[in-house]
């Protein structure tokens, strides 16, 4: 493929020139027969393109026809994605009540006020015998000593297979009878210092 | 009457003995049960054992959180309100 450049800039006529509508006029691969410019114009434009060498190609750019999806496989898609949206919503139907259901249950254990709070704030304080802690409905403790706050990672096992709220009751539960199994169990992720006011939770 | 919250997954729904199957739903599954019910309380007792074989851990509980939760080491359908949890793990 012959690697010729622009040679020359024009408007419309072999002498250099910049206006507004200036075209590129010759090309110049040192062969001044390589073109035939376009007729004066106010905007020149390319007629013929001619080389001594090969044809010219712009790269090698390949046409391919994207093959169009039948009838048959349109309204399959359709199906499908109104399936998996009826799905989708299905689930989300189960999980806001299997998360209503455990409000209740922990509604049992704290009563109405504190889970005002509770729902309001994802969090809730639970004193064990040794420390306070704050359950956090998103799946985080937090150990409350006298100087500090300890991250702790504590859940049930295979936690995504409950709602959040009866993560938090089982720790809570947990943490109030057994509190040593709990801080066994636990992860440490970090300490840092006690904050002057601790955020708002929901307690008994 | 005597009543057992159990928190599991969809797994539980095979465990529940079929007296007290109607009784699945996802989130916690609430079990009420007579304790001069021999049958029913056969059945519980079953299941109990059933969960804490499964590494279930049951607490007892009052509400608004006017009774001490403690752990339950053993059945007994006289019980009043029980909460069952599943295996708690380290992350």
């Amino acid at each position: 493929m012959a690697t010729s450049t622009w040679g020359t800039w024009t408007s419309t006529t072999s002498s250099t020139a910049i206006s507004a509508t200036s075209m590129w006029y010759s090309w110049n691969d040192a062969n001044a027969t390589d073109y035939t410019a376009a007729t004066s114009a106010t905007c020149d434009t390319w007629t013929v393109w001619t080389s001594n060498d090969e044809p010219m190609y712009i790269n090698d750019v390949v046409w391919t026809e994207i093959e169009k999806p039948t009838h048959q496989e349109r309204m399959q898609s359709e199906i499908l994605k109104e399936w998996s949206s009826h799905i989708r919503a299905e689930k989300k139907v189960e999980k806001d009540s299997a998360e209503k259901k455990a409000k209740d249950l922990l509604l049992d254990l704290i009563g109405e006020d504190e889970l005002k709070i509770y729902e309001k704030t994802g969090r809730l304080f639970v004193k064990g015998k040794k420390f306070d802690y704050i359950v956090i409905n998103g799946g985080k403790v937090q150990k409350i000593e006298k100087d500090k706050i300890t991250d702790l990672c504590v859940h049930l096992a295979e936690r995504s297979k409950y709602p959040p709220t009866d993560n938090v009751i089982s720790l809570k539960l947990a943490i109030e009878a057994e509190e040593d199994k709990v801080l066994k169990l636990a992860n440490n992720h970090g300490s840092r210092d006690l904050p002057e006011e601790l955020p708002l939770a929901a307690c008994m | 009457m005597s009543e057992m919250s159990i928190i599991a997954s969809i797994d539980l729904y095979d465990i529940l003995p079929p007296l007290f199957k109607s009784n699945f739903s996802e989130g916690d599954t609430k079990v009420i049960w007579d304790p001069e019910n021999a049958e029913e309380t056969e059945a519980m007792e079953e299941l109990y054992d059933s969960l804490v074989e499964r590494g279930f851990t049951a607490y007892k509980v009052g509400k608004a959180g006017k009774q001490t939760k403690v752990q339950v080491k053993e059945f007994d359908p006289e019980l009043g309100k029980l909460i069952m949890i599943p295996k708690i793990v380290g992350g």
